[in-house]
């Protein structure tokens, strides 16, 4: 049994109280040091294309990290107490955004407001990314040496995985909310560490407390953790057929823990202003039949080149290539006798089953069979979620299975046989192919000058806002990136966020604010680029949108695709515009 | 007991037998469900072009034509044969098949038997002579014939795919060294070779450079010098050169001859990181994530994939003291290296590094080869060492279980688990390498049914000997349906044009190219408009001269165009305002054109 922390009272006792004694530096060995630097520097080879370049190149997922760089400044304002955490008016003015309900990060914002504040919103992006990923893969690393394996060897590689697996890579394009997984391992050790007799109330405390913060960086991946630490210790109890009463009582004082702590932003987010109910967009992706042998986008082998049993690039999350999988098979049936590694086996094959979404596809064909999801989507909290996330689950199991089978490996004393040299090439044959390759990136022109050097501020009176055109949305909210690097000082009308559909909150969830005629008009220039007739209803509606929206200013991207026909459009709306540094802008005039 | 264990090995070679013919019939099960209405979907003209080839086989068995030179195709110049990959060695065994079955059924038969034969010989070899377990000679032989390679060929190149023979020459090479038998064994390489010959003279090439480059690096490294060897090999080349003599002589000197290529189109080189890439047709293979990397899906040469490549490595850096192994290595390596071609490119991109085939690229006969092929000589290497591997970690494995040394967990588990992990392993080694490049079945596609006039015979009401049935389109590189046409009536008619090698200008001795020259009349006989709203013109008197002049050239007797064929509208409005309304035979449009060239019609 290679979990010590389950219930096991001989060998407990003595590294409990040597823990004590050894003070936390004293336990990092030098090893340590260089599997942190390799992380480090993986992640860094990730990133590669983002560093030294954060004001001009986004990813190509950049409707996302726009998003998150505009989070990302909102923490920082949060940290230096300017600004209440839960919800704001600086979107979407001037109804504002639940932000509990919005996957805020303030759990990353706030430790990286100092960057924030010194480098900007777009160096912090960059370092969430990079820390998460790093972070995940060091603390699966620190978790599996400390707590499941013997060999630092097989934990590193066990870590290596959990942190750069292609479903990692693929969340990368723009989503550091779900890559930084850093607290996960924590978490589901001190799940298991609540089984320990007699520190009920300890463990539940420390255990509700990192929930606490997980919840903070995100709540889909705690309610994975949940879920999946819930399969396996389920597995794990039937078979053994043991039921410790302990454990449901430190599970009790986690809860309490975490519920007075979360009560009132959980308040906030499913009854504050603007909270929604449900996503119920239809859109449920799953994950294809045909993509668990397949390769990632950003795969060594791959070339760039999107597999079709792919729904999108940033949500490849169960891509393990032919090798790997035949090698996950092989794990299997050589630890199948080991508890731990079939309960995770089999709580690995469940999560598969219930990513597959609600219909099964095959290289992207439906085959009209339904997946196991169709049964669970109408529960609450599964209506949030994109059923192929179900398979950000799999990296971990995966991870701390080819851990268990490195160590096992290891431990068998080989004599002649080539078995370690062989097992290397194993793991190397099977983990290579899906290797990352630098993150694909678009190139951007720099935030306007107008916006970086804060002549803004002439324009903007407090409590009006800055309106950009295009109005920022998906799929390319600029506006929110001028905002972001602003740090948030004007206010922006509408948004790329989630809200309550037609702004009535309480309703299902849309993605960003209700029709207006004047955004919707200025949109539909941007994607076409024709310029329409404009009437005097056209501009009557133009005056009651930036009444509404409490514009003092409304400000052309010039770095659009379609710059010249918004200005034309604009000139007929607005009249003639006043360059002002590099930008077109309208003054409002008050009525 | 003697008896016994030749029972066993026999039973496990009938096995064999089985799962190389299953894992053929496997790769064509598309092909199988009808060979007469289906061929491959990446399709070329080589289909039709190996069913022209098996006819021709079948009528150098039952009537005396040259096995040579042909004038049914490009006629009236006809075609070199021997310039020609005709694969008589295959045509002519096949010559039952064809004559019962018909030449898409034998061509059927010929690619499923070569890839099964190539699989078979291999694993032969293997298994008498290199390894002694059978499970590591499966292993080498299931890969040499059905490696990503191989399967890539499958699809169009017959010749390539029917290797059957190379393990047998290889091992005569290496018996040659055997003393006091000099006479017989040159003798029966000099016959292997021959024979080699006439299935495909390229993998022959190989096969000798391969099997040079592998003794010198053996010799090299043992230190050795083997008189007998090159005495042998003396005769050898005695014998092939006294049965060859004439067929080359045709091949070099003989009419329609070409010396070497012209140099466009030939240089087909591998990309540096498509060792690395999954084959088209392999259970990980993406078409388009192979774009760029290689000509086209037929030359999918060196794509052995990341995995199997890294077990490769483990395994002769495992045995790296064995020279067998240690030669083996170097080999693959050296034919890797060429098969980067003069100029080395890497992930599409030139580097402008010449390769070290620029040296060898000057010299005759080497000069026409394409250097990506060499991926087939890494492959073989490849099939070897995994069978090596294989057999050495078995033994090693058997042998812990019977030490008294054995490891402590080997000898606890007695019984039950036993060696179980340690073979566990080693299969799991196998699978994450060799699953993923396994193939799968090739992709067909329907080609349009065949007229009757020509499957039914009613062309014989016009076309008498020495005059041409003109296909329409017309036989090009690229457009292989008259020659299928031509194949279906066993060559009973000749058809101008073709696809075959040819001399430039189709003046003898000239370099080397694809088709007849090009000639304005036929394309005037071919042009179609792509676009509805362009009107044809009409031809000028001018034209029409060239067109019946090439007529006459070719002595057509009639023009026959599919009315099933997907163009056969656009190509009917053309060639009614060239030759005047056809007349409707059935499924085709015929026009008679006798009159025309006879010049009583103007």
């Amino acid at each position: 049994m290679s979990l010590v922390t389950l219930p096991n009272r001989e060998r407990q006792t003595e590294p409990a109280t040597s823990s004590l004694k050894v003070p936390f530096w004293r336990k990092i060995s030098r090893f340590d040091l260089i599997v942190l630097t390799l992380f480090g520097l993986a992640a860094g080879f990730v990133t590669a294309r983002l560093w030294g370049h954060p004001r001009t190149r986004l990813l190509i997922n950049e409707q996302d990290q726009i998003f998150f760089q505009w989070v990302l400044a909102h923490g920082a304002r949060v940290a230096r107490g300017a600004q209440y955490p839960f919800f704001t008016e600086l979107l979407n003015a001037p109804d504002g955004v639940n932000l509990m309900a919005n996957t805020s990060v303030l759990g990353l914002g706030v430790p990286l407001a100092p960057i924030t504040w010194i480098f900007g919103a777009e160096v912090s992006f960059i370092v969430a990314l990079t820390a998460g990923l790093c972070g995940t893969a060091f603390a699966w690393y620190w978790v599996l040496s400390r707590h499941v394996v013997t060999s630092r060897v097989a934990a590193a590689v066990g870590g290596l995985f959990c942190g750069f697996a292609p479903g990692m890579i693929s969340q990368a394009q723009g989503h550091p909310n779900l890559i930084a997984q850093f607290v996960v391992p924590f978490i589901v050790w001190r799940v298991l560490c609540l089984a320990e007799e007699g520190r009920a109330v300890r463990n539940g405390v420390i255990l509700g407390l990192l929930v606490t913060y997980q919840a903070f960086v995100n709540e889909e991946v705690l309610l994975f953790t949940a879920l999946a630490c819930g399969a396996f210790l389920a597995l794990w109890a039937l078979q053994r057929r043991v039921f410790p009463l302990v454990f449901v009582k430190g599970l009790a004082v986690a809860g309490a823990v975490a519920v007075v702590l979360l009560a009132y932003p959980l308040w906030v987010q499913f009854f504050g202003p603007m909270h929604y109910s449900g996503l119920k967009h239809g859109y449920q992706p799953g994950a294809d039949l045909a993509s668990f042998t397949a390769y990632g986008k950003q795969a060594l082998i791959s070339r760039g080149f999107q597999s079709p049993a792919s729904v999108h690039f940033a949500e490849e999350t169960t891509f393990f290539g032919w090798p790997l999988f035949a090698l996950l098979m092989l794990i299997v049936v050589f630890l199948w006798r080991d508890v731990v590694a079939r309960s995770l086996a089999l709580t690995g094959l469940g999560f598969a089953l219930v990513a597959l979404g609600p219909v099964i596809t095959i290289k992207g064909n439906p085959t009209g069979i339904k997946g196991p999801w169709a049964a669970l989507d109408q529960l609450p909290l599964f209506d949030s979620v994109i059923p192929v996330r179900f398979g950000l689950v799999l990296t971990p199991i995966v991870g701390v299975l080819l851990a268990l089978a490195t160590d096992k490996v290891l431990k068998m004393p080989a004599g002649s046989l080539p078995i370690r040299g062989l097992w290397a090439g194993v793991l190397v044959a099977a983990l290579l192919p899906s290797m990352p390759t630098p993150l694909e990136i678009t190139r951007q022109e720099p935030v306007p000058h107008f916006i970086s050097a804060g002549t803004w501020r002439q324009y903007v009176e407090p409590g009006h806002t800055l309106v950009p055109v295009p109005l920022p949305t998906y799929p390319r909210p600029e506006g929110m990136r001028w905002a972001a690097v602003a740090n948030l000082e004007f206010a922006l009308p509408r948004g790329y966020y989630l809200g309550p559909r037609d702004g009535v909150a309480g309703s299902s969830a849309q993605f960003g604010a209700p029709e207006r005629p004047t955004s919707t008009l200025l949109e539909k220039v941007a994607t076409t680029g024709k310029v329409p007739a404009i009437d005097a209803t056209d501009r009557q509606a133009a005056q009651e949108d930036l009444d509404y929206w409490k514009a003092s200013v409304v400000v052309l991207d010039p770095a659009h695709r379609h710059t010249g026909h918004l200005l034309d459009t604009l000139v007929q709306l607005l009249g003639p515009p006043t360059k002002v540094d590099d930008v077109w802008l309208w003054k409002v005039v008050k009525p | 007991m003697v008896g016994w264990i030749r029972e066993r090995l026999w039973r496990r070679d009938l096995i064999a037998v089985a799962v190389c013919l299953a894992g053929a019939l496997w790769v064509y099960m598309r092909l199988w469900r009808d060979p007469a209405a289906r061929e491959p979907a990446y399709y070329a003209s080589d289909p039709a072009q190996h069913k022209w080839f098996l006819a021709h086989g079948l009528r150098v068995v039952t009537g005396a034509v040259d096995p040579f030179f042909t004038e049914m195709l490009n006629a009236p110049h006809g075609v070199n044969l021997m310039a020609n990959t005709t694969m008589l060695g295959l045509g002519v065994p096949l010559a039952p098949v064809t004559w019962l079955f018909g030449v898409d059924v034998s061509l059927a038969v010929a690619l499923t038997v070569g890839l099964a034969g190539t699989a078979f010989a291999w694993y032969w070899l293997l298994s008498r002579h290199v390894v002694t377990s059978p499970l590591a000679a499966a292993v080498g032989g299931l890969f040499c014939g059905f490696a990503p390679s191989m399967v890539s060929h499958a699809g169009w190149h017959t010749n390539f795919v029917a290797q059957f023979l190379v393990p047998f020459i290889v091992w005569r090479v290496l018996k040659l060294a055997e003393e006091g038998r000099v006479v017989r064994n040159g003798v029966i390489l000099g016959l292997l070779v021959a024979y080699q010959a006439f299935v495909n003279e390229e993998i022959l090439l190989f096969t000798a450079l391969a099997s040079g480059v592998f003794l010198g690096i053996w010799a090299l490294q043992r230190r050795r010098f083997s008189w007998t060897f090159v005495k042998a090999l003396g005769v050898t080349g005695l014998v092939a050169f006294a049965l060859l003599a004439y067929p080359l002589w045709v091949q070099f000197f003989g009419p329609m001859h070409y010396s070497g290529l012209s140099s466009h189109g030939f240089n087909v080189r591998a990309d540096a990181i498509s060792y690395f890439a999954f084959g088209t047709e392999t259970v990980s293979g993406i078409a388009r994530a192979n774009e760029g990397i290689a000509p086209n899906f037929a030359e999918e040469n060196t794509f052995l994939g990341l995995p199997l490549l890294v077990l490769v490595a483990v395994i002769v850096w495992w045995r790296r003291r064995d020279v067998v192994i240690r030669a083996l290595a170097l080999t693959a390596g050296v034919f890797a290296l060429f098969s980067l071609g003069t100029r080395i490119r890497i992930n599409g991109h030139s580097t402008g590094i010449p390769g070290p085939w620029a040296v060898l690229d000057r010299v005759p006969i080497l000069d026409a080869v394409m250097p990506s092929r060499f991926g087939l000589v890494v492959t073989a290497c490849v099939g070897v060492l995994l069978a090596l591997g294989t057999d050495e970690y078995l033994r090693v494995v058997r042998e812990a279980g019977h030490e008294e040394t054995a490891p402590e967990w080997t000898r606890r588990q007695t019984g039950r688990l036993g060696l179980a992990p340690a073979r566990l392993l080693g299969l799991g080694a196998l699978a994450v390498a060799l699953l993923p490049v396994a193939p799968t079945p090739l992709r067909m596609i329907d080609h349009e049914p065949m007229p009757r006039f020509i499957t039914d015979g009613g062309w014989r009401a016009y076309v008498t000997p020495g005059q041409t049935l003109v296909p329409i389109p017309i036989p090009e590189p690229g457009e292989g349906t008259g020659m299928h046409w031509a194949a279906l009536n066993r060559l009973e008619f000749a058809i101008p044009r073709g696809y075959f090698m040819g001399p430039e200008e189709g003046v003898a001795g000239n370099p080397g190219t694809f088709g007849a020259p090009k000639d304005p009349a036929v394309e005037l006989i071919n042009r179609i408009r792509i676009d509805e709203d362009e009107p044809l013109v009409a031809p000028t008197p001018v034209w029409r001269e060239e067109v019946v002049k090439v007529l006459r050239e070719w002595n057509a007797a009639v023009i026959v165009l599919n009315n099933h064929y997907s163009y056969a509208d656009e190509h009917l409005e053309n060639l009614t305002i060239l030759f005047g309304q056809g007349q409707l035979i059935g499924d085709a449009w015929v026009w008679d054109v006798r009159g025309i060239v006879r010049g009583s019609d103007r």
